[in-house]
């Protein structure tokens, strides 16, 4: 305990000095507003300033980067509620009800919950890497491909819950993403799979090109054919949520924040995973669902909280072990690498300072965003007040730029395009996209980790049950299941005798 | 304007289509066994999968038939919206940022009804100068600016 | 049409002798097929500063990812052979990516003018902590006492780190069994964890663990023995011989590049490998550089991978799709 007291006061005196306030600064404000621009994602925004931080101390380089990291995750959720556009795994959960409450002119609550419980998530998260990394870091290491697919079910299981309408369309467009999620190069063969031939395709096809093109493409759309006027948006109201809305979200807020903190260890998946199970979680708890996906404020606060918490805890295999559990990380094992420094099990006791300053800084950077992202808020939501016959040509050129940068291909922009009239055509016919995004999210660490279970069983089934871990998310899965399709049934037979 | 049952049905049958379709790449890949499976394995199953689900929303669809509708297309979002989108795609490394910036903008503002035609050449010279701004010189991208 | 393009070739190659006196006379673009901080792109990121110097024109690197490195390399051949495009190439874009996947559309050997080989990064023979091998025959006698219950991680499929348990599978005549991961990382954790027991993988990559106390490395794989662990046997002084797997780095100009500038080219790069500061940091970060390559001996080199990285790829039965 004294050794993390000790710790964190190093990692204060090293956060705290003018120089590395600065760069958590300029990291955070950086990447709020290259984060608003639909699909410049924090991936596209490290890659492009690693040559900037070259001329950094390592520690302040980890500490803007990180900076730029949070930041770019407000960013995203601000796109996300205001035009739909998840720049994100992690925020698309944050479209479903934040956009929804964006329509009826509730933009400035849904920002300004996503904000605040994402500072607390962040604070909580931030504890939780300073008193427990040692221990998570077992919890990372100990899950096993079966204890992973398993997880996957539950997740798949998850996003059927999560739909509004009918159950079987949902499970459709599940099965849809898994196979939309298998485009690509297969990691157990280096075969290339449907890539009908075009090199761009066999990598798979992109996160943001699917979620901008079925979301945010759709949407404007959608939008189009509403005829929505000038204004888009008749009204909005208070900047900040209402008292009785903080009160309606503080424990989704909470949970989230636990679910996420948890999750996020996980290499792989952390922060999207933990977005979508604590929505699912704050669905089922809720007295009345049916408000989920029309703008219930606990759908935005508690996926919020749970991405923010997972995107602190996600640092925990990097610092601990060295190894990176997302593209955000792997270009920060890059950043350490160009200065010099041996990521892995040993940068805590070689270098306390980077490893504390690091932690600390953490902190000050969501403190940072919070005071940046308030005042903004009402910034943000008069973007809505520009007549839509404006707006949608800009959203859609900054769409079409971003997701060119992604890897300079126009394959992809063009992909976006298809992928905007699907989300359009599966809207218009009551399918929805959401569970399609999960699945496609879920679907290839599913498979791999099917396999990989499967070949180090030598193709025993049952050590997805003989697997304590394993065994308890599987029983998860099935009561989730079970809950969720009861209903229906007994509904569906009522309706059928009453006819 | 068509009836949502019918709606239904054709999605329904759309996505056993693409299941079969799915089914029948899949045999092209080796499918191997469960000790190791071949990278035909999961998408044989997830194909199948979907060309049941496919069926069954078809078929519910034809039982419970219900009566409300799906409103009529805009045909004219749907058309130059992706248009915009390509022709964007095709400039963006032929001609530069500028001229597809311009391109996007002109074609994408002919989807609504509400565009005022003196208007949009101007948005759109104003966004290509904005776009210049943020993305080639604010954030470094490499990208080609004109086309020349 | 044809006619007047061949008049423009002409000219443009009675043009170039006098163009290589200026050369260079803009910036100077180096495609890397691999995304930006991976440990390819962290070489290159290590030398441009210094080159740029040496040159007098601005080094700028170009990360072109996909396709394991296919799109970007394809983008290099098809470049103007004028020494403003180059591109970094590796065993897999330069050698065993022809053996796994059909119909590229570049040749990797008569497609290029090799400039330079930079580095060749060995491999370490790494086992978790509990495995009962201290050294690599009692780790064969290990595998062999228990048939068919050892796993070995690789970093992907036809990479040298499956290719070489492949190798090591046929010299010791064990029969570890493959478990691939997408990269080094994940693959890591499931060594650490002691799912897999064994893997192949970089000094830089495992040394941290091994400090840690959480694996052991019993054999540098490769030529001869790691700068950075210079106690470790290599695998034929252990009795194994024949399995020479190692990652390498090098540069590429477009096939038809002029003379004189790829000797420029390489005597720029050759400087700025030998920097001190460069060569310090680059070799605490585990590469091993390679000294004084030229263009000729360059060729050699990559003419002899593409010929075993192939037979490799053969040899553990991919089929190429």
């Amino acid at each position: 305990m004294s050794d993390v007291g000790t710790g964190l006061l190093l990692g204060l005196s090293v956060a705290l000095t003018a120089q590395n306030l600065f760069y958590c600064f300029a990291g955070a404000v950086f990447g709020t507003l290259v984060g608003v621009l639909p699909g410049v994602g924090p991936v596209v925004t490290i890659a492009l300033l690693l040559p900037v931080t070259f001329t950094l101390e390592p520690t302040s380089a980890l500490i803007m980067l990180s900076g730029i990291f949070y930041g770019a995750q407000y960013g995203g959720s601000t796109t996300s509620i205001l035009l739909n556009m998840p720049g994100e795994t992690s925020s698309v959960i944050t479209c479903l009800d934040g956009h929804a409450m964006a329509r009826q002119g509730r933009a400035g609550a849904a920002l300004g919950i996503s904000a605040i419980g994402s500072f607390f998530a962040g604070t909580v998260a931030t504890l939780v890497v300073a008193l427990f990394a040692p221990a998570l870091t077992r919890l990372a290491i100990a899950i096993g491909p079966a204890d992973y697919f398993s997880l996957m079910t539950l997740g798949l299981v998850g996003a059927v819950v999560l739909a509004q309408g009918s159950l079987l369309k949902a499970i459709a467009m599940v099965a849809l993403g898994l196979l939309l999620g298998l485009v690509g190069t297969d990691v157990n063969s280096s075969v290339a799979r449907f890539d009908f031939g075009v090199p761009e395709l066999t990598d798979g096809l992109n996160f943001a090109v699917v979620a901008m093109g079925l979301f945010g493409i759709g949407e404007i759309l959608t939008s189009l054919e509403r005829n929505v006027g000038a204004g888009h948006i008749a009204a909005y109201g208070r900047v900040l949520p209402s008292l009785a809305e903080l009160r309606q979200s503080a424990m989704a807020v909470l949970r989230g924040t636990g679910i996420g903190t948890v999750l996020g260890v996980l290499p792989g998946g952390g922060p999207s995973l933990g977005a979508f199970a604590s929505y699912t979680l704050e669905k089922r708890l809720s007295r009345e669902p049916s408000r989920f996906g029309r703008g219930a404020i606990e759908g935005v606060a508690a996926p919020e909280s749970a991405n923010n918490a997972a995107a602190q805890t996600s640092f925990i295999p990097l610092l601990t072990l060295g190894i990176p559990s997302n593209a955000v990380m792997a270009l920060m094992i890059g950043a350490m690498m160009i200065h010099g420094i041996t990521p892995g099990p040993q940068v805590i006791t070689a270098r306390p300072d980077l490893f504390w300053g690091v932690i600390a800084s953490m902190w000050v950077g969501n403190l940072m965003l919070l005071l940046l992202n308030l005042p903004l808020i009402g910034l943000w939501v008069r973007v809505l007040r520009i007549p839509y016959r404006l707006l949608y040509p800009i959203i859609l050129l900054f769409s079409c730029v971003g997701i060119y940068s992604l890897s300079n291909s126009t394959v992809d922009v063009a992909l976006a395009a298809g992928f905007g009239v699907l989300g359009y055509v599966l809207t218009k016919l009551a399918f929805e996209p959401a569970p399609l995004l999960l699945g496609f999210v879920l679907g290839p660490m599913m498979e791999e980790n099917l396999r990989r279970a499967m070949i180090m069983s030598r193709g025993d089934p049952s050590v997805f049950v003989t697997e304590p871990v394993s065994a308890g998310l599987l029983a998860a899965a099935a009561i989730l299941l079970l809950l969720t399709i009861l209903p229906t049934v007994r509904r569906g037979r009522e309706v059928a005798f009453q006819e | 304007m068509i009836a949502r049952w019918k709606g239904d049905a054709c999605a329904g049958i759309v996505l056993a289509l693409l299941g079969l379709g799915v089914i029948a790449m899949a045999r092209s890949y080796s499918i191997g066994g469960a000790a190791r499976m071949g990278p035909g394995y999961f998408p044989l199953l997830l194909g199948g999968l979907l060309a049941l689900l496919g069926a069954l929303i078809a078929v519910k669809a034809y039982l419970a038939a219900p009566q409300d509708v799906i409103p009529a297309a805009d045909w004219r979002a749907l058309a130059w919206v992706p248009l915009a989108i390509l022709l964007f795609a095709l400039a963006i490394e032929r001609f530069g940022l500028v001229a597809a910036s311009l391109v996007l903008i002109l074609a994408a503002g002919l989807a609504s009804r509400q565009t005022r035609l003196l208007e949009l050449p101007i948005l759109a010279a104003a966004m290509a100068v904005v776009a210049v701004l943020i993305f080639a010189k604010g954030l470094g991208m490499p990208l080609r600016i004109w086309f020349f | 049409m044809l006619r007047h393009l061949l008049g423009l070739a002409a000219l443009l190659t009675a043009a170039l002798p006098a163009h290589a006196q200026s050369y260079p006379d803009r910036p100077i673009r180096i495609v890397v097929p691999f995304a930006a901080g991976g440990g390819q792109d962290i070489l290159l990121r290590h030398v441009t500063p210094k080159l740029s110097a040496i040159l007098g024109q601005q080094v700028i690197i170009d990360n072109r990812a996909g396709a394991s490195g296919n799109i970007g390399t394809s983008l290099v051949a098809k470049a103007a052979p004028d020494g403003y495009t180059l591109g970094l190439g590796s065993n897999s874009t330069h050698a065993a990516n022809h053996a796994l996947f059909k119909g590229l559309d570049f040749d990797p050997i008569k497609g290029f003018d090799p400039v330079i080989v930079l580095a060749q990064t060995p491999l370490a023979l790494v086992v978790n902590a509990n495995v009962p091998a201290r050294t690599v025959p009692e780790l064969v006698a290990y595998v062999k006492a228990n048939p068919g219950k050892v796993n070995y991680a690789s970093a992907g499929v036809g990479s040298p780190t499956h290719l070489s348990g492949v190798l090591f599978n046929r010299v010791a005549g064990t029969d570890l069994v493959h478990v691939p991961f997408k990269s080094s990382a994940p693959a890591l954790v499931d060594l650490v964890a002691g799912r897999v027991s064994v893997m192949f993988d970089t000094f830089p990559a495992t040394t941290s663990f091994v400090k840690a106390g959480q694996l052991r490395q019993l054999a540098a794989v490769g030529l001869a023995r790691s700068p950075s662990a210079p106690d470790l046997p290599t695998l034929s002084e252990a009795g194994f011989p024949g399995v020479e797997t190692y990652f390498w780095s090098a540069i590429f100009a477009p096939a038809g590049t002029p003379q004189p500038i790829l000797d420029k080219l390489n005597r720029a790069f050759n400087e700025a490998l030998a920097d001190r500061e460069v060569t310090t940091k680059l070799e605490e970060l585990g590469y091993v550089l390679v000294k004084d390559s030229k263009p000729e001996t360059a060729r050699a080199f990559v003419a002899a991978e593409f010929k075993k990285w192939t037979e490799l790829v053969r040899l553990a039965d991919i089929q190429p799709e």
